[in-house]
């Protein structure tokens, strides 16, 4: 299996109450809401994303959780929540957990709609399907950046709110702070901070 | 296997990467901000066997970049890629370039010289064992 460094026992510590202060706050996050995890280090962001899972799954075991990674591969993501105790095999099986690799789901030819649309799509076939669950969706952003879709994401991001049909879901974007830099100019970046106000996590 | 492509030309990361996947068993990365690259390098070099590069990149050189990846884990065959005039034997007196393409690099040239490097990272295994 991947190897996964760690790092002091000092940085681990800081990163754990900081993990779950994180892992709070995005538990928090009402369902109808979309929020930017702007995150500083893809280490830390695993160590985030494994506690919230966990904490989602034991919190609001009716609801589907959607994982679309970018920086790690979906066998890497199993490992990791694995590592936190979460028993993902089982959860795949019955649908509460779903692990895609987010390329996999923006080439999917099947919504007739443009690659950042689909996002939307899948999570409302998801959401229509299981009438009676709530989906959360965490989807790395980054790799719209990376095929060069990046003015198409930018609509959607700044769109996501006025749905009316998004009550039972939620959806956490992330995004590398690095990759967000590159990707947005200052005047977007600040159009989007403005756009999500106090829906905007930095981790 | 995981093979990382770093470039700031958004349009070339997504061409080599669309290359690369053709190769079985690989896991292509993309990146377009070197920082990003080593970062993710770092917490998976076990992981990776090839990386590709642009030489000219925002905050550090290809080379620079490579060097540093070098020191984490030299195992991983480095590949640079530039658009400059230049032959590859100005980056042979550099030990952290594997090989060196020039621009523009046909695709079937890439996928050779990764296979390349895979076959052979492959066999110093198979020798070790």
């Amino acid at each position: 299996m991947n190897a996964v460094e760690n790092g002091d026992s000092k940085n681990q510590t800081y990163n754990r109450s900081k993990e779950d202060e994180i892992s709070e706050q995005l538990l928090r996050i009402p369902l109808g809401h979309h929020c930017l995890v702007l995150y500083s280090n893809i280490e830390t962001m695993r160590k985030v994303y494994a506690n919230y899972v966990k904490r989602q799954m034991e919190d609001q075991p009716e609801s589907i959780i959607l994982f679309l990674p970018y920086y790690d591969t979906t066998e890497n993501m199993r490992y990791f929540l694995g590592q936190k105790g979460i028993q993902v095999k089982e959860y795949e099986q019955n649908g509460s957990i779903i692990i895609l690799d987010i390329v996999q789901a923006i080439d999917y030819p099947f919504f007739e709609v443009p690659d950042v649309e689909r996002l939307r799509e899948l999570t409302k076939k998801l959401v229509n399907q299981f009438e009676d669950k709530t989906v959360c969706v965490i989807a790395d952003m980054s790799v719209f950046h990376h095929i060069n879709k990046t003015s198409h994401l930018l609509k959607y991001e700044k769109n996501l709110q006025k749905d009316p049909k998004v009550e039972k879901w939620k959806e956490l974007c992330l995004y590398h702070k690095r990759d967000f830099e590159s990707m947005f100019t200052e005047e977007e970046s600040n159009e989007l901070m403005a756009y999500h106000k106090d829906k905007v996590i930095t981790v | 296997m995981y093979i990382a492509v770093i470039d700031d030309e958004i349009d070339l990361v997504y061409l080599f990467k669309d290359a690369l996947s053709q190769i079985d068993g690989v896991h292509v990365f993309t990146f377009t901000n070197p920082e990003v690259a080593l970062e993710h390098f770092k917490i998976n070099h076990r992981n990776y066997r090839v990386v590709v590069a642009d030489y000219r990149m925002p905050s550090m050189t290809g080379t620079q970049m490579f060097e540093r990846m070098r020191s984490i884990n030299p195992g991983v065959a480095r590949i640079l890629v530039s658009a400059f005039e230049v032959h590859d034997k100005v980056f042979s007196y550099c030990q952290c370039v594997d090989k060196f393409l020039q621009k523009p690099v046909s695709m079937v040239n890439l996928v050779d010289e990764v296979e390349i490097c895979l076959k052979m990272q492959f066999q110093k295994v198979q020798k070790v064992d």
